[in-house]
């Protein structure tokens, strides 16, 4: 009896240390498990996230001239474009509503394509649409992005509202006609933002309910049905802020006009047209290059040589000076005006096309 | 031995091998995440060279003007000039360019085919930069159409991208 106390004094103590190690490195074991899990699960949920709406812009870019829907996890996506003197920074954060899955996506492929849209756009949808920039000929692909969230009021002149909403397929975004009754009814409903647009007349400042919230506003003067003009900018309505953000700013085919109307602010767009206009050159040098070509020791110089020689000195002149030529674009002169006749009379001629 | 000695080598036993059972089950998990992660990017490797293919075949710079034949076809003059830019060793190799491309492209080889449909086959390399390393690729091709702007004649053929990754060791 003394013998068995004895032993039950040292068996029972140690069995439990046993226990205690053994359940204690179990425990220990799928703590981290579990926890590794939901890491690498709200990682890659943020990831995936991040890549899908990349390559949603990227593959956009590539198909010119269509409107998406696409339907995505309820988040908040923010797009950013920062330039330095050297480079861009250009960048989609994706902040999960469910899970705070976070993840940003810095990467070359955005670096190079220019996306016009809101900071940030929350919401389980986005909208992207693409326009080819042609200053005559196609320079590159703009992507307007924007969702069910965003409300576009467009002020002014109705025809030019009614074209502009038509003709550029811009029906599937939040836009409110509103022609010239300004801001009648118009009422905040609570969306994330508002960009009032008004064409062809001048800038008023919308109800106290919608300045703040990151809402702004552009002034569009044109006289040929938003081919050329200029844009003014009103970056972040507040009250009293009635000088504009950015003025005068000279555009030269629709494609930009609706690039305007989509972004964030005038920083934003700038930072997206330089992006835009570094294939400028190259482009430019790619259509000369074609035309000696086409010129050199062919049947087609006879009928089109003269053609092909005014256009080279058309783009020798934009080559020089683009800001020079947009700005005469906007006044309906200039190489880029020369140039789309050119083509045209090529065209007409039987003569292979300039672009 | 005293029977005590051998219930406490008995439990030592246990506990050994359920730590060894354990580091089985860490290893196997953390191998199980690193082939996940693998596939992962492997898939996203794969994505991107139809997004490369995707955005060549979109370029501007090499595309039919709208005068010219519908649809998505290359114009052969343009093909040309940016191929000469990027590839050629004389005064025409822009070095401008090349870095703007290069950026764009990424480690690449992008090539126009020509089938002999119709004419003998044909090729042009656009643009073309592998990496001395170990590389893993993929590839990718999309049906176009060539156009000769002087004979005013498409023909048929396919874009062929190659996209390489460096191998991490």
């Amino acid at each position: 009896m003394r013998r068995f106390h004895g032993r039950g004094q040292h068996e029972i103590p140690l069995h439990w240390i046993f226990a205690l190690v053994g359940g204690a490195l179990f425990l220990l074991f799928f703590f981290i498990l579990i926890r590794s899990v939901t890491t690498q699960h709200e990682e890659k949920s943020g990831r995936d996230l991040a890549f899908a709406v990349e390559t949603i812009v990227t593959t956009a870019a590539a198909t010119p001239d269509t409107f998406t829907v696409t339907d995505l996890q309820d988040a908040k996506y923010a797009f950013a474009c920062e330039r330095d003197a050297a480079s861009f920074l250009s960048y989609v954060f994706v902040e999960g509503a469910a899970k705070q899955a976070k993840a940003q996506l810095d990467t070359e492929n955005l670096r190079y394509v220019p996306v016009f849209s809101p900071s940030s756009v929350s919401g389980d949808q986005l909208f992207t649409s693409t326009r080819a920039w042609e200053a005559p000929f196609p320079v590159g692909s703009l992507v307007l992005l924007s969702n069910n969230r965003t409300r576009y009021v467009l002020v002014g002149d109705t025809r030019l509202i009614k074209s502009f909403v038509e003709e550029e397929n811009l029906g599937g975004f939040d836009i409110l006609r509103k022609g010239r009754d300004a801001f009648k009814d118009v009422k905040d409903e609570g969306l994330d933002q508002y960009r009032f647009v008004f064409f062809n007349t001048g800038f008023q400042l919308p109800p106290q309910e919608f300045l703040g919230k990151r809402n702004g506003a552009l002034v569009v003067h044109t006289d040929d049905n938003g081919e050329t003009g200029t844009l003014d900018f009103y970056d972040n309505l507040r009250l009293g802020a009635n000088a504009p953000s950015k003025k005068g700013v000279p555009f030269a085919g629709r494609a930009l006009l609706d690039a305007a109307i989509f972004s964030q602010d005038s920083n934003s767009f700038d930072c997206n047209m330089l992006k835009a206009r570094e294939r400028l050159n190259t482009t430019i040098t790619i259509l000369q290059r074609r035309l000696e070509v086409l010129g050199n020791g062919s049947a087609l110089q006879l009928k089109c040589g003269p053609l092909f020689d005014e256009a080279k000195a058309a783009l020798i002149a934009y080559s020089n000076s683009p800001d020079r030529a947009f700005a005469a674009a906007a006044a309906g002169s200039g190489p880029i005006i020369l140039l789309s006749s050119i083509n045209q009379r090529a065209f007409a001629a039987d003569c292979p096309s300039i672009y | 031995m005293r029977r005590g000695q051998i219930e406490f080598g008995e439990s030592l036993m246990v506990v050994i091998v359920l730590v060894f059972l354990l580091i089985i089950g860490i290893v196997f998990y953390f191998s199980a995440t690193q082939g996940s992660l693998r596939g992962e990017q492997q898939y996203r490797e794969e994505i991107e060279s139809v997004k490369l293919a995707k955005a060549v075949l979109g370029l501007p710079e090499v595309r039919c003007g709208s005068y010219d034949a519908a649809g998505t076809c290359i114009d052969g003059l343009k093909l040309a000039a940016l191929s000469r830019m990027l590839n050629a060793s004389d005064k025409e190799f822009d070095e401008p360019a090349w870095a703007y491309y290069g950026r764009l492209f990424g480690y690449a080889t992008i090539k126009v085919n020509v089938p002999p449909v119709g004419g003998p086959a044909e090729e042009y390399v656009l643009y073309h930069d592998k990496p001395d390393t170990e590389t893993a690729s993929s590839r990718q091709f999309i049906f176009t159409t060539l156009y000769d702007p002087v004979s005013e004649t498409q023909r048929l053929a396919y874009l062929n991208v190659t996209r390489y990754t460096v191998v991490q060791r």
